[in-house]
């Protein structure tokens, strides 16, 4: 359940972890994310036009504020905070700005089997991982995987842990997918590749080593720090926190196809424009329908 | 395909790298600051007092770039005239195989070759250059980020054959040159450090015997540290009942949590083992962080070596304030 109050705390000397939530849900995801949005608007500059508020990480229950300070106290920050909170209280509804993003993947593909072998030579034979997935979840085949984790829209709760990696939860949660991480975790993981942990789906932007389940690849980069690719030309993210990923199944022989048209600059990304995603959609869906 | 052919050296290149050590990577003080909610860290030196040190030697600006070195250094051979301050852990820096000062400003000639042996106590040593080194700012910095592959040389550590440039220096030569710093003035080196921190912020995670435990033992730094965090090997941990009885979205081990921003500093409980988070620091974690640096202490964690003992200090929030702004204005 989402708190009455903010909970407050101190991570040192100039960060503060707001918790608004002690589970997962999407109330608590678009509250911190407004939240988080809202103090940048309350509190830009600080005295000096230096900005008192540094960094923000909104996460699924959770904000992390970073500030100077010696221009803004803890004390002072925590107050900013429960106007912005008591101002969200108030609202009937809360929405968030979301684009739908179509993410290409080819599931059950070579180079994560590669990767998967490695592990299994050179650290301990494990299960394969989609089988894995699928006998956890109660799914007959590897297509089932793909028809369940192609049906939902992905919400992009949490961007971070490196270079702009999304933690993805299910809008339609009968979509939702268990799987324990790796033990020991991999020393890398190939870029691109889909992983399920946790409830959650990720993409990795760049090769890293984790341990969430590897299921299939994407070919489309997520994170282009030089801007060379279109998506990237003002921000090196693909995604934001708020926006929605729907995955389509493709064949080996296109994700090849999509790599080329992106070292040729030709690939179109399918990135919606803009919308506002209230939250009152989402917890009544019915109202859609009438 | 092998090209043979060499770039030749043009007049803005200062020098060669003719061996590249191990881990030798651009960096500048202020690094990346407002980029982590993309997952961007601050990066920058791993030891900002003793980097900030250098710069100051040789009158560059705050936010010149220069080079660090983890525990091997590289080999540089001097196009031009120009004039380095080396600082950090002392590692016998030579020019032409003879020794050469830290914590001073040194002249080389063309053609003239820096090179290092291994240092006895602390992990990183700089290398700073009049001007500071000319690396294109990426996010408001210079500063290497190798998990990204951003910043620095093209997001990557040196490798031999790469060339050097620097930004323009405005005092002649001769006016850098016979700068040291006093000794009483460079930071202190061993292999022993106590690290200030406080409590905080899911202190509420461990009992009150976790966190006398944490406070009086010795940790051991972990070979598996580097610029993303340092793990401690040291006792095991009970943690309280807030950590076995909480929401299953935390996930299994008590140490578990939701995912939440983190940062440099942090010390995360990653199972039962500690770990600080250092400069390349990750954005979020599924670790709870009973405890938290002290920015003014972060300097000492990044000079510990694998091997060296830490011991952990309690402060309070105005201590750290305040040891934060003398940090900032050039004390130690």
């Amino acid at each position: 359940m989402v708190y009455e109050k903010p909970r407050y705390r101190p991570v040192g000397e100039c960060r503060l972890l707001v918790e608004l939530s002690d589970q997962v849900e999407l109330v608590a995801n678009l509250k911190a994310i407004t939240l988080a949005k809202q103090l940048m608007q309350v509190c830009p500059l600080g005295p000096s036009g230096i900005e008192a508020i540094v960094d923000l990480i909104p996460s699924f229950n959770t904000v992390l504020i970073e500030y100077e300070p010696t221009l803004l106290t803890q004390q002072g920050l925590i107050g900013v905070c429960n106007y912005a909170f008591r101002q969200l209280a108030t609202q009937s509804d809360i929405e968030v700005i979301s684009r739908l993003i179509e993410i290409p993947v080819t599931y059950n593909d070579r180079w994560c089997r590669a990767c998967f072998e490695h592990y299994c030579q050179t650290i301990k034979p494990i299960e394969d991982n989609l089988e894995l997935v699928c006998r956890l979840n109660g799914l007959t085949s590897v297509q089932a995987l793909i028809d369940r984790h192609t049906k939902t829209e992905w919400w992009v709760g949490a961007v971070g842990f490196v270079a702009g990696l999304p933690t993805l939860m299910p809008l339609d949660t009968t979509c939702r997918l268990h799987a324990p991480k790796y033990d020991p975790p991999r020393t890398w993981t190939p870029k691109g590749t889909i992983g399920i942990g946790g409830g959650f789906t990720t993409i990795y932007p760049v090769v890293i080593p984790d341990g969430y389940q590897m299921v299939g690849r994407t070919p489309v980069p997520i994170f282009d720090a030089a801007g060379r690719l279109s998506p990237f030309k003002d921000h090196p993210l693909l995604f934001r926190v708020g926006d929605r990923v729907k995955f389509k199944s493709i064949s080996e022989e296109e994700f090849e196809a999509i790599e080329y048209e992106i070292a040729d600059r030709r690939y179109k990304f399918s990135i919606s424009a803009p919308e506002k995603f209230p939250l009152n959609r989402y917890l009544k869906p019915d109202l859609l329908k009438a | 395909m092998i090209d043979l052919q060499l770039p030749t050296a043009n007049s803005s290149h200062i020098a060669e790298v003719l061996a590249a050590g191990l881990e030798t990577t651009v960096q500048d003080y202020g690094g990346r600051r407002g980029y982590l909610q993309l997952g961007i860290p601050r990066s920058g030196p791993m030891d900002r007092n003793s980097f900030r040190l250098g710069n100051q030697l040789l009158s560059n600006p705050e936010s010149a770039a220069g080079l660090e070195i983890q525990f091997i250094g590289p080999t540089l051979r001097f196009f031009r005239e120009t004039v380095i301050a080396i600082t950090g852990a002392d590692n016998n820096p030579q020019i032409n195989q003879k020794p050469i000062p830290l914590w001073s400003t040194t002249l080389v000639q063309p053609g003239d070759i820096l090179s290092f042996e291994h240092a006895k106590y602390g992990a990183r040593t700089y290398i700073h250059f009049a001007g500071g080194l000319d690396v294109p700012v990426v996010m408001g910095s210079r500063s290497t980020f190798l998990r990204g592959e951003l910043g620095g040389l093209e997001g990557r550590k040196l490798a031999a054959v790469d060339r050097l440039s620097t930004c323009p220096h405005f005092l002649p030569i001769k006016d850098l040159l016979g700068r040291s710093l006093p000794k009483r003035a460079a930071p202190k080196f061993s292999n022993y450090w106590e690290v200030e921190v406080l409590i905080g912020p899911h202190d509420d995670w461990l009992t009150a015997e976790d966190i006398d435990q944490f406070l009086t033992v010795d940790w051991q730094v972990s070979a598996k540290s580097d610029r993303v965090g340092y793990r401690l090997e040291g006792p095991s941990f009970q943690f309280s009942t807030n950590a076995h009885k909480k929401a299953p979205d935390n996930g299994s081990h008590p140490s578990n949590k939701i995912d939440y921003g983190c940062a440099t500093g942090a010390i995360l409980f990653c199972g039962q083992t500690p770990t600080i988070l250092m400069a390349d620091s990750p954005s979020l974690t599924g670790y709870m962080t009973p405890f938290t640096v002290i920015e003014a202490s972060l300097s000492k964690v990044g000079q510990a070596r694998p091997g060296d003992k830490l011991t952990f200090k309690l402060v309070d929030l105005n201590t750290a304030i305040q040891k934060r702004q003398v940090a900032a204005v050039g004390g130690n």
